[in-house]
């Protein structure tokens, strides 16, 4: 998809926020699916646009010692559902606060976020947290594993957080395909760090998302892992037709996805897709 | 629609299982250090329910003994010996009696030729007829009427080297020392310091010659009746004398309503003390879930990244803390149970009842739910913040959330915490004010703490000694270390040391200032009793051993019968005026001069002898004026042992109590009271022991029935008593220190981690064990230090207000106890402190680098 064709869903968007009775009808019926599992599970039927996720003029300023300091000024684009994008640019571009905006950890100061069809800015914390718990999956740089639990628990906590019961095996199996199945009772600090991000990276595909946000997957790595952690993802990913957004400084692990997004003082400087096929390409 | 779904996902986080099962998984790997965060709650609820088991027990033991502590029936007692009227009641009221005479009273120890002041009671009768008067040998309380002997204080014949068949003088009387006290029924051993008792028959009362006519002296009578008697009947047949011949009842009831009152102070106090270390651990506890909560601040970010909401963390921790203030107080209380052992054997002295200690359901439930109460109040406080903790800290490992400045549930924590301090005071104390009172001064003492402790604080980092050297400089900077807990180990470490440092400076001014009283040349002796036959006798004697007559005092008892117009009954009524200043018995004096100890601070002093008519023209001291509702230039009716005297208010004097002279309510002109029945106080001054004790012996051989009052023996016995309490003040000041040691212990254990880090950093910079051990020690000693100094200086602020303001004496510092006590807390401190840093120092530095402990 072309950069410039975001702007003819744009107007959509505009539309479906254009009053504010229709916005909360909107907002409600994507709650009650949000709470309701049955619903959720087919997201296809749900989501009709073939946008994952939108951002419209985000802008995001923090107070640094009594001044305002804009980290992201205005950005805008929209993923379509199954694209692998990567975030790129130097440090202190703005990358993971676009991130957190986008996976809804962050409210933008101004602009807006659809996530599946949800204005997530609009949402509050709890709210925000019950979206990304149906919709989102996430792997960190630094792995972000719960200390105090075995590697199998750390897999089916999203599981346990929507109130599924016996989750243990379908966390078991997935640690045994990226290749923990002898370590599924180990705790994070028994385990290397290739090892933290697999079960990272399990836990992140457990709950099935529809979009997956990676943080520098491999910064913490060493090349050798960092291939087979990558190696690991992109299978993931297209086995579960996932959408995925990733921020990183590596050009490789860029030039892997099927659009980068360049970064810069917290603008986007250029969006170009690669040559790996598109989503709507792949399998027709 | 959306609360509708936040509901849900409240009930979700209450009633589904994950949080249960998060909480216990979580608590896996820090159990260790979650024990310590609950045994600081621990000493508290022991404390409490110790207490409150006493408080059961006492209770219990008074019912049960009830009869007992009177030792009779009824008890009638007057000040004057009974009327022929009133003996011909006592005759008919018929059951078992036994009379009783109770005066001051020197004696003489020939075998050492000592004497003291004693409270001598001449009995008649089989009293005690419930409980024990029990003696050494048990056989001498029944036998000494018989065998005319006399049963002592154990404290005096230790004190005048006398044995059991030795003699002792009382007035003209020797008698053989037949026993010694062991216990009398329903009196505490503390009050028996005051005034030692020395039982003899009441037939040899008259040989002693020490009772005459206006003698000081209480007159009792005992009664044992048949069961079918109802005590209310006989009290009514009384009611009618209470008045006209000034006798008192004492019923079985009566004497179980003051004991309760008497005890309900001790138990109040107890409480209170134990009620202080609980709330101390609960600091501790919100300290410690604190410093947690930070250290899991990751993890929570981590939940709520992953779509926990905040109710479903909330719950998590809250479970958590819940668990642990349940098993800390159900701990707390079982030491409690063990504790209250020893309790009973801390306040013996004070004990007037047989104590037999059984456990106290209600009071291991009350103690557990007030120490579950509270602590998870004090927990909220730091656990309520986790709702706020953002996801994004995920992918900032910095990042800082944009706190609200007040978090309204945080508030209404902290009301709730408020007023179930309040709460618990007042059903404590069973008074509004003075609970509402004491969480004001809960909430002053903790501000006032811990506002010096913040200054303290403030004050070394700013004037940091730049020139020490590194060992000394890291180990005062560790103090500053992030997620620090130096405040509130000062906080509690210091309000120990505070309450044990005032009692010492309290207790040395008092001291103190009562052997003030009595130096440069002021009077240090004091003659009370002396007849006016014996006036010129006493002053050969003080002129043979060259000693200055410094006061002679007459004084002549009376009472009040009218008052404006009005006779005291219909008075007191009317304007509703306290009993004991109306109806007491007045020691009044006359003479023509003011003492330089008196000013007179309304109308004029009548200088020079009254000759005219009545009303005669008085002096009144202030105070009691006011408590008479009197003023300058009313006229008052006194009865002069049968005599009236009417008299004018015709000046108000300021009298200072303070100085060992006599003094006076009352002051009549010379010319008026002459010849009434009279006695007279006499005061000199003795430079040493020695002169002391050759005085009082001249004079008790001489005059048996004059007192002598030695400031030298009252100094002792202010001394003993004053140590008496302060032991068990000390013994439950204690439970504060030990909370705040543990407090300490669980502070260390949680920074563990962060010391083990920075130890290995410092090691791999080339920092060597001992260094980092020097570290650790100069950290915990600077701790100490500071949390003694925090204590020490509010109490002595506090107890400078105390003796100016309360007590109005001179204030002074027992600089050497002081000292002692701060070396004690550092050194404890230090203790405490390296004995939870073992291992800091040799760790070996792979363990970090592999992250999480």
């Amino acid at each position: 998809m072309e950069p410039q064709s975001g702007f003819a869903s744009l107007s959509k968007v505009r539309e479906k926020r254009g009053s504010e009775s229709k916005k909360k009808v909107r907002e409600n019926q994507i709650l009650a699916r949000t709470i309701d599992p049955p619903l959720f599970q087919d997201r296809k039927k749900m989501n009709p646009s073939p946008t994952a996720l939108a951002a419209q003029s985000l802008t995001r300023t923090y107070q640094s010692a009594g001044e305002p300091l804009t980290v992201l000024d205005r950005v805008s684009f929209e993923i379509p559902v199954g694209q692998t994008c990567a975030i790129v640019g130097p440090s202190g571009s703005g990358k993971t606060t676009l991130l957190g905006l986008c996976a809804g950890l962050d409210r933008p100061t101004s602009g807006t976020v659809t996530l599946n069809g949800i204005a997530i800015d609009a949402l509050d914390e709890d709210h925000r947290a019950a979206v990304r718990n149906a919709h989102v999956g996430f792997i960190f740089q630094s792995f972000q594993l719960i200390p105090t639990l075995t590697a199998v628990e750390n897999v089916t906590v999203p599981l346990e957080l929507r109130g599924e019961s016996n989750v243990a095996p379908r966390a078991a199996d997935l640690l045994a395909r990226v290749g923990l199945k002898d370590r599924l009772h180990h705790y994070p600090a028994q385990l290397s760090g290739g090892e933290q991000q697999r079960v990272a990276i399990a836990r992140a595909f457990v709950n099935r998302p529809s979009i997956l946000f990676a943080d520098e997957p491999t910064g913490n790595l060493d090349s050798d892992t960092s291939q087979t952690i990558v190696d690991l993802l992109f299978d993931l990913n297209r086995e579960s037709g996932t959408t995925l957004i990733l921020v990183t400084h590596d050009h490789d692990l860029a030039e892997r996805t099927q659009r980068i997004i360049r970064l810069r003082g917290g603008a986007v400087v250029s969006d170009e897709l690669t040559t790996k096929p598109l989503p709507h390409q792949r399998g027709h | 629609m959306e609360t509708q779904i936040k509901t849900l996902n409240y009930r979700v986080a209450l009633f589904s299982t994950w949080p249960w099962k998060m909480a216990w998984r979580d608590s896996r790997t820090y159990r260790r250090r979650l024990a310590l965060f609950l045994s600081c709650i621990l000493l508290g609820v022991a404390a409490l329910v110790a207490v409150r088991s006493l408080g059961d027990n006492l209770t219990q033991a008074v019912y049960d003994q009830s009869r007992s502590l009177l030792g009779a029936d009824l008890v009638l007692s007057s000040q004057r010996p009974f009327s022929d009227e009133v003996n011909t009641l006592i005759d008919s009221l018929g059951g078992e009696q036994s009379r009783e005479v109770r005066f001051a009273s020197m004696v003489y120890f020939p075998r050492t030729d000592g004497t003291r002041l004693v409270q001598v009671r001449a009995l008649d009768g089989d009293f005690p007829y419930y409980g024990h008067f029990e003696t050494e040998p048990s056989w001498a309380a029944a036998t000494f009427q018989e065998k005319r002997t006399a049963i002592l204080e154990e404290s005096l014949l230790i004190q005048f080297g006398t044995a059991i068949g030795d003699s002792v003088r009382i007035g003209n009387q020797t008698f053989v020392v037949g026993g010694r006290i062991v216990k009398v029924p329903g009196e505490a051993v503390a009050f028996s310091t005051i005034a030692p008792r020395i039982y003899i028959p009441l037939l040899d009362l008259e040989n002693t010659g020490l009772i005459k006519f206006g003698s000081l002296a209480s007159y009792l009578a005992y009664f044992k009746f048949d069961k079918n008697i109802a005590i209310s009947d006989v009290e009514k047949r009384l009611q009618p004398y209470r008045e006209t011949h000034r006798i008192r009842t004492e019923t079985v009831a009566n004497r179980q309503q003051r004991l309760r009152r008497t005890l309900g102070n001790l138990y109040n106090f107890l409480s209170l003390s134990a009620f202080s270390a609980l709330l101390l651990g609960c600091i501790g506890v919100a300290s410690a879930i604190h410093v947690y909560m930070r250290q899991k601040q990751t993890t929570v970010a981590i939940l709520r990244c992953l779509g926990a909401q905040s109710g479903q963390v909330l719950t998590i921790y809250a479970l958590q803390a819940i668990a642990l203030g349940f098993i800390g107080t159900a701990l707390g209380s079982l030491l409690g149970l063990s504790i209250q052992f020893i309790l009973p054997k801390v306040l013996a002295n004070f004990l007037p009842v047989e104590l037999e200690m059984n456990i106290s359901i209600p009071a291991v439930l009350q103690g557990m739910g007030v120490g579950m109460g509270l602590s998870m109040l004090f927990a909220l406080l730091p656990l309520l913040p986790v709702r706020h903790t953002s996801p994004l800290r995920t992918l900032r490992a910095s990042y800082e959330e944009v706190r609200q400045r007040i978090d309204p549930l945080q508030a209404v924590a902290f009301g709730l915490i408020l007023c179930f301090i309040a709460a618990l005071s007042i059903l404590q104390t069973h008074r509004v004010g003075l609970g509402l009172g004491i969480t004001a001064g809960f909430c002053i003492a903790f501000a006032s703490l811990m506002a010096v402790a913040k200054l303290l604080v403030k004050m070394v980092r700013r004037f940091f000694p730049t020139s020490w050297t590194y060992v000394w400089r890291q180990g005062l900077a560790n103090l500053y270390r992030p997620n620090n807990q130096t405040s509130i180990l000062m906080l509690s470490l210091g309000l120990g040391t505070f309450l044990i440092s005032t009692l010492y400076i309290l207790q040395y001014v008092l001291i103190n200032q009562v052997s003030l009283a009595g130096g440069d040349n002021r009077p240090n002796l004091v003659l009370v009793d002396v007849q006016t036959d014996q006036e010129q006798g006493v002053d050969l004697i003080l002129l043979a051993q060259n000693l200055p007559l410094i006061h002679r005092a007459p004084i002549v008892t009376m009472r009040l019968s009218h008052v404006k117009g009005y006779p005291i009954e219909a008075y007191r009524e009317k304007f509703d005026i306290g009993r004991w200043s109306l109806f007491r018995e007045y020691r009044s004096t006359y003479r023509d001069d003011l003492y330089d100890s008196e000013s007179i601070v309304a109308g004029t002093w009548h200088g020079g002898p009254w000759n005219a008519q009545e009303p005669v023209p008085i002096s009144f001291e202030r105070g009691i004026a006011e408590s008479i509702g009197a003023a300058l230039g009313d006229t008052l009716i006194f009865d002069v042992q049968g005599i009236p005297i009417t008299t004018a208010i015709q000046s108000l004097r300021e009298v200072d109590w303070q100085r060992i002279q006599p003094n006076f309510f009352v002051v009549f002109p010379t010319g008026v009271l002459e010849s009434a029945p009279q006695s007279q106080v006499v005061t000199t001054r003795v430079t040493s022991s020695a002169q002391s004790a050759q005085l009082q012996g001249e004079l008790v051989k001489a005059y048996p029935n004059i007192s002598v009052i030695d400031l030298g023996q009252i100094l002792q016995t202010v001394d003993e008593l004053l140590s008496q309490v302060s032991f068990v003040v000390r013994f439950m000041a204690l439970f504060s220190i030990f909370t705040g040691l543990i407090v300490l212990a669980s502070a260390v254990t949680t920074s563990r981690y962060q010391r083990i880090q920075e130890a290995v950093l410092l090691r791999t910079l080339g920092a060597s064990r001992r260094q980092i051990r020097q570290i650790l020690l100069v950290e915990y000693l600077f701790l100490g230090f500071l949390a003694a100094l925090t204590g020490l200086m509010l109490s002595i602020f506090g107890a400078w207000a105390l003796s100016v303001f309360v007590f109005d004496i001179a204030y002074s510092l027992p600089t050497t106890a002081i000292i002692g006590l701060l070396v004690m807390v550092v050194l404890l401190t230090m203790g405490v402190g390296m004995l939870n840093s073992r291992g800091i120092a040799d760790r070996p530095p792979l363990e970090i680098l592999r992250a999480e402990a």
